[in-house]
């Protein structure tokens, strides 16, 4: 379990109903933030691996976060449960799907973003945003784990490596060695044949990481206008952006704090549910 | 016995059930409880939520009692055709003759679905027909194993701008052997792809306003003149113009039903029917259920509580529902349920057979006007022919977002839905989304219900915009 | 000869093109721009990409299977000649004859756009002879060369195969079913032979199956458009046809003549018409058929390899 205090904590305890919480239920991993309802700025946050137990970790994870900036749960005006799981989140006020929630979360983050990749541990988005933030259309993979995280965490596994290891080792490469399967098994049965015949760890990552990022850009075929934000838990993965740019050719920017988009748009909803404009 | 609109469970059923006997509602012969469905084997039925009046109790009944109907039109000596992948137009022939029943084996698709059961499939999995082909091979399963459906007369199969796994299965239907109840017989038509004419030929205008050339129409109308001498075969007797100007003036009174109360529902602020009940409905037009007096009957039950509801301003959905356009049937009726569940409604379709309910033309002769009803199908056209209906559709019903339910290894889906969602994006502007949805769809149902949820957010962050720009 | 038309059907008659004064070009695409969409077949795909599109003065595919029809419609928003011929699927009857012939009518009318002239009877009855000729040096070379090598030359005709003998195909006598291949495919061809096999029957889009009749050199004569629609239309054995029994009657007639011992079923993914024979070709010709799937995400020879192998150790 990972709790972050925020730097601003002027609005913490005058007024219980001024705070309010996202909690992103993903499938890797739950994640919180409470943001202060008035000026959306981020109070605290934290993280916990995602268990079998949903409801009860991010109760857990929950009260830890309110015991770090010293709140009690009836201080949190409203709770928006988001993610896989948030249907299962008996905390929460109401729900909200992580599309909504990543758009809203980035768009506080990046104001001028047009387009988000979310790549998360089983399943990817692409979203384009109006110019008020909106999110005008999206497309989503959850059927498959190629363009996922869970791709990664194979590759690192049968590579014998960390995940955080696998930027370094795909910055090395010189040659990265094309991986034509965008299925999981089948990729792995061709990471082994790769590395049999003798090719070196460095290029299976770098192959990896691009088909990753082709699997997940040719998803319905969006026109993703720039900026472009990439997101999600895949987002701090060394490696990944520079394999996304090298897609798309163009620049892709990480989001600041990556894996909170979706529990800290989700905040904001709840901010602004608040009390609406 | 009217109580207030509202979408409830089979449970409830029971209860309301109970409440309109002792309010003297009349049963039709094949009328009951909903939940003797469940005890025949359509488990489904207790994850469905349904509308709570006496027509939609008809309307169910209808549908989960046409295998029964069907037996009995076996035992009473009537002719059965079965009418495969025909969405409307050799039903009209087949009802305009005396003793005859049309069904559509094809809806064996739905068994999967409804029973929760894997058996029909397993059958088709035996036989070659696996999981890249469309969800309809169940009906394979369902000739095989002979429980849905009696042994039909005379088997009908229209190929050519089909799709191919409804081909390909028919063919392996065709050829059985005997161990596997087989071979069937078919009596194969051609309809072929429909195309623009040339400049320099001579055009029909279909309905639903497509166009076409001349010579297409008259070779439909050759092959459906095949059709007519088979079905004179088996009666026996000749299916003369005057028998067929009668089936679509019959035809023509249930398509308007249906219009009527697609116009109704559709275009009402207090949702009037809900969205499962609308597809059931919907699907009447292909093959009436095996009857079609009854069709007209169960049609105008429904047309009349959505006229009181209205009236009344009585509705189950909030007006604040986001209006959706549906494009394609779902192999898992619970879809429809999810769209209200997420707080959107439903108004308006193209569920693959709009050439289904629009009027036959009866200032033509019959078999031309069935020729051109045939050539308007939405699957034998140009995919973006079918996406600009859908548009000038969903425009007219002012429609928020629209969804493109793909059909599992469906061979025209995949590069359909990207037609229909490029042309729907560029010239309306709402928000599209594709899913893909299997008969039986459990696994995959957190997914879906995501993304539908998602597709309503994003339509109401639009339209909450749009109120604040105004 | 101006432009080059492309096609990849074997029912587009090359010598109806030839005689417009165009180039027929048969399409061999790549795979390697496809993207393995689910419900894609990866040969249509690999047409919407194909490179020689762009040298290609026009393109005529047709309906034989839904895939390439919704292909056709993909190519023709983004090419300016795209013609797609209505194949009938019954053939059983004049009418879908008839249909036949009216199309090459209206593909006439297209070639005419797209360059050609319109031949005359003569022309016409000129190209088809020479066709038929070439057509058949290369089947008198078939005892002496591979599939391979005799798919390598149809792709030429009417050019004049130039086969030089090679050592006789040793081998288990095999045929190999399916529809068209992919550049990348042929080393299909290699994988059964180096598992002991020679192809005996190829009766896939490339081999002779789908060669047409032979024309009757009377109507060649007096209607060689309607001798060539008879040809072609009431000739080819293939999937999308209704009844099929034209395929299955060929395939067992094969198989007894050549005395063949086993069939290979290569298709696409997606492809339903074929995939949906491998039963009816077991039912039939009694014979062990092993379905290989190309196109799809796992390319390794290995797995090609393994079914090779146990289809082997069946016969033997």
């Amino acid at each position: 379990m990972t709790i972050t205090r925020g730097q601003s904590t002027a609005h913490r305890s005058r007024n219980g109903s001024l705070v309010c919480a996202g909690i992103d239920g993903g499938s890797r991993a739950i994640k919180i933030v409470l943001v202060d309802a008035a000026t959306h700025e981020i109070l605290a946050s934290g993280v916990h691996d995602q268990g079998v137990q949903h409801d009860a970790l991010a109760s857990e994870l929950f009260a830890a976060v309110l015991a770090q900036v010293e709140l009690q749960r009836q201080n949190v005006g409203r709770i928006i449960a988001t993610g896989y799981t948030r249907n299962r989140i008996s905390l929460a006020d109401s729900t909200i799907t992580e599309i909504t929630c990543h758009a809203a979360g980035v768009r506080h983050l990046v104001p001028d973003a047009m387009s988000v990749v979310e790549i998360g541990g089983q399943d990817s988005k692409l979203l384009r945003l109006d110019t008020g933030g909106t999110v005008h259309d999206f497309a989503m993979n959850d059927r498959c784990a190629a363009g996922t995280g869970r791709f990664l965490e194979v590759v690192a596994s049968r590579l014998d490596a960390r995940l955080e290891e696998l930027g370094d080792l795909a910055r090395r490469s010189t040659n990265p060695a094309p991986i034509s399967s965008t299925c999981v098994v089948f990729a792995e049965s061709e990471i082994i044949g790769l590395l049999a015949s003798g090719t070196p760890r460095e290029d299976i990552v770098a192959g990896v990481q691009t088909a990753i990022a082709q699997r997940v850009l040719s998803m319905a075929g969006l026109q993703l206008a720039d900026p472009i934000v990439f997101t999600g838990g895949v987002a701090l993965v060394p490696g990944m952006r520079e394999a996304l740019e090298g897609v798309l050719g163009r620049p892709v920017l990480v989001c600041p704090t990556p894996q909170l988009t979706g529990a800290l748009g989700a905040a904001l909803l709840a901010a602004r549910q608040l009390s609406p404009r | 016995m009217n109580r207030t609109p509202a979408r409830i469970t089979l449970d409830d059923w029971r209860l309301r059930f109970k409440e309109m006997q002792e309010g003297g509602v009349l049963q039709p012969s094949y009328g009951g409880p909903l939940e003797r469905h469940l005890q025949d084997g359509d488990r489904r039925l207790s994850s469905l939520r349904f509308d709570n009046s006496p027509a939609a109790l008809r309307l169910w009944n209808f549908l989960l009692t046409e295998e029964k109907r069907l037996f009995q039109a076996r035992e009473s000596g009537k002719r059965i055709i079965a009418t495969m992948k025909d969405l409307g137009t050799v039903p009209v022939m087949v009802y305009s003759m005396p003793e005859a029943v049309a069904f559509y084996p094809d809806g064996a698709w739905w068994v999967p679905c409804i029973e929760m059961s894997y058996c029909e499939l397993a059958i088709a999995d035996r036989l070659g027909i696996d999981e890249t082909f469309c969800p309809v091979r169940a009906m394979i399963g369902a000739f095989v194993n002979g429980g849905h459906f009696p042994r039909p007369d005379l088997l009908i199969c229209s190929v050519g701008a089909t799709c191919d796994d409804f081909s390909a299965i028919a063919q392996r239907l065709a050829a059985l052997d005997p161990s596997n109840s087989g071979p069937f017989d078919i009596l194969w038509w051609e309809i072929p792809a429909r195309r623009r004419p040339e400049d320099s030929e001579p055009a029909v205008a279909l309905p639903g306003g497509a166009l076409a050339p001349r010579s297409q129409v008259a070779f439909v109308q050759s092959e459906l003149e095949r059709i007519r001498a088979a079905l004179s075969d088996l009666g026996q007797t000749p299916l003369t113009d005057d028998d067929l100007s009668r089936g679509i003036a019959a035809a023509n009174r249930v398509r308007s039903l249906l219009l009527q109360l697609r116009r109704i529902v559709y275009s009402s602020d207090f949702c009037p029917m809900p969205a499962l009940e609308m597809l059931i409905a919907e699907m009447l037009a292909i093959h009436y259920c095996s009857d079609r007096h009854e069709t007209f009957l169960v049609l105008n039950d429904l047309l009349d509580e959505v006229s009181r509801r209205v009236h009344h301003g009585q509705g189950l959905l909030s007006p604040e529902s986001i209006r959706v356009f549906w494009v394609n049937p779902v192999a898992d009726l619970r879809m429809m349920n999810i769209l209200e569940d997420a707080g959107g409604r439903l108004c308006g379709t193209d569920l693959l057979f709009c050439h289904a309910i629009d009027l036959i033309q009866e200032s033509v002769p019959p078999m031309e006007a069935l020729a051109q009803m045939a050539l308007a199908d939405p699957m034998v056209g140009p995919s973006s022919d079918r996406a600009m209906r859908i548009c000038r559709e969903a425009a007219d019903a002012a429609a928020e977002a629209v969804i493109v339910s793909r059909i599992p290894g469906a061979s025209h889906c995949a590069w359909e839905g990207a037609v229909i969602r490029d042309i729907v994006q560029r010239l309306l502007r709402i928000p599209v989304l594709e899913i893909e949805v299997p008969s039986i769809s459990d696994p995959l149902l957190p997914a879906l219900r995501t993304r539908i949820e998602a597709l309503v957010e994003t339509a109401r962050e639009k339209r909450d915009a749009a109120r604040r720009d105004r | 000869m101006t432009g080059s038309i492309g096609y990849t059907s074997p029912f587009v008659p090359p010598e109806w093109i030839d005689a417009h004064r165009l180039h027929p070009l048969r399409l061999c695409p790549s795979l390697s721009s496809t993207s393995a969409t689910a419900g894609i077949c990866p040969f249509a795909e690999a047409v919407c990409h194909c490179q020689e599109l762009k040298a290609c003065a026009g393109l005529v595919l047709t309906t034989t299977c839904d895939q390439m029809r919704r292909a056709a419609e993909m190519l023709q928003r983004r090419h300016p000649r795209v013609f797609l011929m209505n194949v009938p699927v019954t053939w059983q009857s004049p009418a879908s004859t008839r249909l036949y012939t009216e199309e090459l009518g209206r593909m006439s009318d297209f070639l005419v756009r797209c360059g050609g002239r319109i031949p005359t009877s003569a022309q016409l009855s000129d190209t088809m002879r020479s066709y038929q000729s070439a057509r058949e040096q290369l089947l008198q070379s078939r005892a002496a060369c591979s599939a391979r090598e005799f798919t390598q030359a149809a792709f030429k005709l009417p050019q004049t195969p130039d086969i030089t003998p090679s050592s006789t195909p040793q081998g288990v006598p095999l045929g190999l079913i399916g529809g068209p291949l992919c550049r990348e495919d042929f080393y299909i061809y290699d994988m059964i032979d180096q598992a002991g096999f020679r192809v005996e029957l190829d009766a896939t889009d490339l081999g002779p199956r789908a060669f047409p009749d032979r024309f009757d050199s009377t109507a060649l004569g007096t209607d060689p458009l309607n001798e060539l629609a008879r040809a072609y239309f009431s000739a080819i054995p293939d999937a999308f046809r209704r009844p099929d029994s034209l395929l299955q009657d060929y395939l067992v007639r094969q198989s007894t003549s050549l005395g063949l011992r086993g069939f290979v079923l290569a298709r696409y993914l997606w492809c339903d018409e074929w995939h949906a024979q491998l039963g009816r070709i077991k039912e039939n010709t009694g014979l062990p058929v092993v379905e290989i799937d190309l196109g799809g995400q796992d390319r390794s020879p290995q797995r090609i390899r393994t079914r090779l192998e146990s289809l082997m150790s069946i016969i033997q």
